[in-house]
């Protein structure tokens, strides 16, 4: 336990986040249910009772049970065993999109905003557009050309990202590089590339992983609507959205289908959202006003 | 006011410009010859070559673009490929019955959002407004077609309250789509109407007006609320695109005809120019929506004006 007489003034940026952090109870929540997804998805192989892919007609449509906790599909798959296999797509989905979106985002963002002059503006002038479409429709725009594929989501998904992402640095470099010591590195000599490692980008961190976290509940979402519309994962693919996908159709008949795939997605969310606001909370009050 | 309306207008344009850029850039700066993807890959060469002849797609790449600028001024989209119509035909059939649905949807939002942002806030720290926010925070994290599915579940299959799908006369077939659609817009509603009201209750006039002796309620719902309401109208703006954005996939869910459900059915059967066209036009709506609500909030706010 901590000495709460003890001073804080010598305390580093990253043991000030973490001591908010532990304060915050949404994050804490967030935190522990981020974890139990994570470690589901890790060893999901290991502790599925059943094939997520094998087929048993024998035993399609059944509701829960005891041999089938949430019940098998049309084609007598365990829903358990596809979730939780699912939950390793969806993971893996989302942060690879926000990675892929993250990474160009950042490229760009960081030229942008430390070239500035004419090739900011259009940057800039270009990410606007961008920007005013809503993120499904870029997504679907790319999709429709891309053709339906898990990889081709996380591809749209993450173009669809790259704006944000864009805006994000780029406003922090614009504010990080009026400041003294960069032009203290600049009049002692030191090179761009210097400058921007050392003394630029640790100004972006704490925003970047803030936005790089909730974009990764925005990125399932959106990434399990396209497999929902059939553009994303194909059958058999135990994707959480494609599972509902499949499900609709027997709406009538197996409520089990599509109730528990819905709950994995709204748990990661949430989870996600949880985790993410307590890290804005902790790391960058400004973004949170 | 007449120059800001004007100034407004004329800052809308290099957008709306570069929203049809985007839509003609995609589809050639994309992997994937435009002419195979709508025959399929089977084709040959020279029914290929036909059909990019016929697009013009064989022109240099600036060419098409003007061509595409000035077809798209004309509200000519282009034909569709695999209904063989007139694509501004096609979507001008739809728009009524996605419009409907962000409209309800829409009401939806705000009616909900208000009710939980005003009540979270009137009793701040207890335990309505733990419920208020935990609901709104549910509704952040869900997606928008499972709670369709939910409620189809729940009204149509368990209760029968209301018909499975989009058949079924009336007002009555609009509720569960225009709830699922609006819920998460109407959490995102309700944590901002509950900040704003609290923000202005802080106010020196509201502690006039209580001072004065007036119920509780008239201070909240004549003096505090219509001022919280101005951040409201402003999101209004941003939550109606992704409404329309959105109707796309409750559209589908619910089996409801509208501009979604023809988007999906044409990236299904790779129809670009409907594609083309409906991500134009959802676009240039977007923008347009946004534009009138910046306009109503100069109204609303009259500093905005002059700032």
């Amino acid at each position: 336990m901590s000495d709460p007489k003890r001073s804080h003034a010598f305390d580093t940026p990253t043991t000030i986040a973490l001591r908010e952090l532990r304060r915050s109870r949404s994050a804490i929540v967030g935190a522990a249910i981020m974890t139990a997804l994570i470690v589901v998805a890790l060893i999901a192989p290991l502790v599925s009772p059943y094939d997520p892919i094998a087929i048993n007609p024998d035993v399609s449509l059944q509701g829960p049970s005891g041999r089938h906790w949430m019940g098998t599909d049309d084609f007598g798959r365990d829903i358990l065993s596809r979730v939780l296999h699912g939950t390793r797509i969806s993971l893996r989905v989302g942060i690879i999109a926000v990675g892929i979106g993250g990474s160009i985002g950042l490229l760009i963002g960081l030229a942008a905003g430390y070239i500035g002059g004419r090739f900011d503006f259009a940057v800039m002038r270009f990410i606007d557009v961008m920007l005013s479409f809503p993120g499904i429709l870029l997504a679907l725009l790319i999709m429709a050309v891309l053709g339906p594929s898990l990889t081709n989501v996380m591809i749209a998904v993450g173009i669809s990202n790259v704006p944000l992402y864009v805006r994000l640095v780029r406003g922090t470099v614009l504010s990080a590089k009026e400041n003294g010591y960069v032009e203290a590195a600049r009049g002692i000599g030191c090179s761009n590339r210097v400058i921007i490692v050392k003394h630029i980008l640790p100004n972006i961190i704490a925003p970047f992983i803030v936005v790089t976290t909730l974009e990764v509940a925005n990125a399932i979402l959106l990434s399990a609507t396209l497999s929902f519309l059939g553009m994303g994962a194909q059958p058999p693919t135990p994707e959480w959205g494609a599972m509902l996908n499949e499900g609709r159709r027997y709406i009538r008949t197996a409520w089990w289908m599509i109730t528990f795939p819905g709950l994995m997605i709204m748990l990661s969310v949430l989870g996600i959202n949880l985790l993410g606001d307590g890290l804005r909370d902790a790391l960058d009050p400004k973004l949170s006003e | 006011m007449g120059r800001h309306l004007l100034r407004r207008i004329v800052a809308s344009i290099p957008v709306l410009l570069g929203i049809v850029t985007v839509t003609f850039l995609v589809m050639h700066m994309l992997p994937g010859d435009p002419a195979t993807a709508m025959l399929g890959f089977h084709v040959t060469e020279a029914r290929a070559n036909a059909l990019r002849e016929e697009l013009g797609l064989n022109d240099p790449l600036p060419v098409q673009y003007v061509r595409y600028i000035g077809n798209a001024l004309r509200l000519d989209l282009g034909r569709s490929m695999s209904k063989r119509r007139p694509v501004n035909e096609l979507i001008a059939e739809q728009i009524p019955a996605t419009v409907e649905l962000a409209i309800a949807g829409m009401g939806c939002a705000l009616l909900l959002g208000l009710v939980l942002g005003v009540v979270a806030a009137t009793h701040r720290g207890r335990w309505l407004d733990t419920g208020a926010m935990a609901v709104s925070l549910l509704g952040v994290s869900m997606p928008s077609f499972w709670l369709g599915l939910i409620l189809i579940l729940v009204f149509s299959v368990q209760l029968r309250w209301v018909p499975i799908l989009g058949v079924g006369g009336g007002l009555i077939r609009l509720i569960l789509p225009a709830i699922a659609l609006g819920f998460r817009s109407a959490a995102m509603i309700a944590r901002l109407v509950r900040s704003s009201v609290l923000e202005v209750l802080r106010q020196d006039y509201v502690a006039t007006a209580r001072a004065k002796g007036l119920a509780e309620r008239v201070v909240v719902y004549r003096h505090a609320l219509r001022n919280a309401l101005i951040p409201v109208v402003t999101v209004m703006g941003l939550q109606f695109g992704r409404l329309l954005a959105g109707s796309v996939v409750i559209e589908n869910v619910f089996g409801r005809e509208g501009v979604g459900t023809l988007l999906v059915q044409a990236i299904q059967v790779q129809d670009i120019p409907v594609v083309q066209g409906v991500v134009l036009v959802t676009g240039v709506a977007y923008v347009v929506v946004n534009l009138l609500v910046d306009l109503s909030y100069t109204l609303l706010d009259p500093r905005v004006r002059f700032s």
